[in-house]
């Protein structure tokens, strides 16, 4: 994406799944000394050049709406990539030998920033591939971010003390069946509703967070641009506190294109 | 990421609400949970009833589902800005770090200027409630969407230090009570 290069570094980084720039005796590419590493230096690659589109949506439209998976979806034009993209394509840099077949499978992380700020951190969730006539391969990588573990696992009915929705929240993400991954860490706030320790059913963590938002907390719950959980406290009705980030039309705050109001 | 379970009717915090009742599930610190309702009936003569009953709430006491009643106690209409979308590409260096930071549930202030009519400008804070971005080889457009602060936006008066003899007329008791919170 480099017609973006006014506006910042853009990378856009897929996880093949095995180490590149691994040190390699006598080869001319992979063994220079202070280039290529021992171990190999990362599993992501820079796939930035072939990216064509590039659509996140996180977080909700507004207060009501429930939170889900942040999504996000990358468009790569495979005549650039010299179908390095194909999933037929064992040549590929991007294959990985040892499964035998393309590196950039569902569940491998996904990460794109500007300037080195995650815009989106999450997983592979899809890769699709359209076969164009006109030769421009065009694949579209799907991704979600970490809520897809909470819709992915259940948890087994329980009985919990009675405590605030943050030492909840914290106790089902701790639970075995749950397993949900400390690192990194979730930043649970400790909440304003006091919760009762009448048994929970078993569902999905997401149902039942959602329930706790909507009838009792009415916090929040997202992945941020890192990809640490984030439960925050019910937002309150009335603030003294002066935002720091400003917006305006009239040229002394940041400025937007266009505004949307609701009157009800 | 379908969501198994049935839900109430849904809550829209920036709409009337002036009937909310919320009665939590039966549980050892409260075997028997009565109504906890919060109501305005001064709104109720102007727009009409409009309610909302949680039951079964997973909250403790009929305090707590008191407090949440009244937190979502709505008694007047009122307009919020819901979003707005930014251009990178109009933005300088610093702007774009500061957009670039947003996460959901940062505070921000968003004003709107007003060619005619009185005020000549508006100003609400409002917390960003999702982010998307569209970015292409040639732009980068951001939209943000937002929940307002509570209701407390018409009572710019309520301060600190104001005192109940001092409240002005019109403010309800459960925003003052919020504010002191």
């Amino acid at each position: 994406m480099g017609g973006l290069s006014s506006l910042g570094t853009y990378m856009v980084e897929l996880d093949a799944g095995f180490y590149q720039n691994v040190f390699t005796l006598d080869d001319d590419g992979l063994g220079i000394l202070d280039e290529d590493y021992l171990e190999g230096s990362t599993t992501f690659f820079d796939v930035t050049a072939y990216v064509t589109a590039c659509t996140i949506k996180r977080g909700r439209d507004s207060q009501d709406a429930q939170f889900g998976a942040a999504t996000c979806t990358i468009i790569i034009d495979d005549l650039l990539g010299q179908d390095k993209f194909s999933v037929a394509n064992s040549a590929s840099p991007y294959w990985n030998a040892d499964r035998g077949r393309l590196g950039f499978e569902p569940r491998r992380q996904v990460r794109i920033s500007r300037n080195g700020e995650y815009l989106f951190t999450g997983f592979i969730v899809g890769y699709d591939s359209q076969f164009g006539i006109d030769g421009h391969n065009i694949v579209t990588v799907r991704c979600a971010d970490a809520f897809l573990n909470l819709s992915t696992t259940t948890i087994n009915g329980f009985t919990p003390p009675a405590e605030k929705s943050g030492a909840r929240v914290d106790r089902i993400l701790g639970l075995p069946e749950v397993g949900y991954p400390s690192i990194p860490a979730p930043i649970i706030a400790t909440g304003v509703a006091n919760l009762s320790n009448l048994a929970i059913a078993t569902q999905t963590p997401l149902a039942y967070f959602n329930n706790l938002i909507e009838e009792a907390e009415q916090g929040r719950l997202y992945i941020d641009r890192n990809g640490a959980l984030n439960w925050e406290a019910r937002t309150p009705n009335s603030t003294e506190a002066s935002p720091t980030v400003l917006f305006n039309d009239s040229g002394t705050a940041i400025p937007y294109e266009s505004l949307e109001v609701i009157y009800e | 990421m379908a969501d198994s379970v049935v839900r109430a009717q849904s809550i829209r915090p920036d709409s009337i609400l002036n009937d909310v009742t919320i009665i939590v599930a039966p549980n050892p610190s409260q075997p028997t949970p009565t109504d906890q309702q919060s109501t305005d009936t001064t709104s109720q003569d102007n727009y009409g009833v409009q309610s909302i009953v949680i039951t079964d709430s997973p909250l403790l006491t009929n305090a707590d589902a008191l407090l949440l009643a009244e937190y979502l106690l709505r008694a007047d209409p009122n307009y919020w800005f819901t979003g707005l979308s930014i251009n990178m590409h109009a933005l300088t260096d610093a702007q774009r770090l500061q957009v670039a930071a947003l996460e959901i549930g940062s505070f921000i202030g968003v004003t709107k200027t007003f060619k005619y009519g009185t005020p000549s400008s508006v100003r609400k804070n409002l917390y960003v409630e999702g982010i998307e971005h569209h970015i292409t080889p040639q732009t980068h457009h951001i939209d943000l969407h937002f929940s307002p602060v509570g209701y407390s936006q018409p009572w710019n008066g309520v301060t600190p230090t104001l005192t109940w003899e001092s409240v002005p007329a019109g403010l309800s008791w459960s925003n003052l009570i919020w504010t002191i919170l």
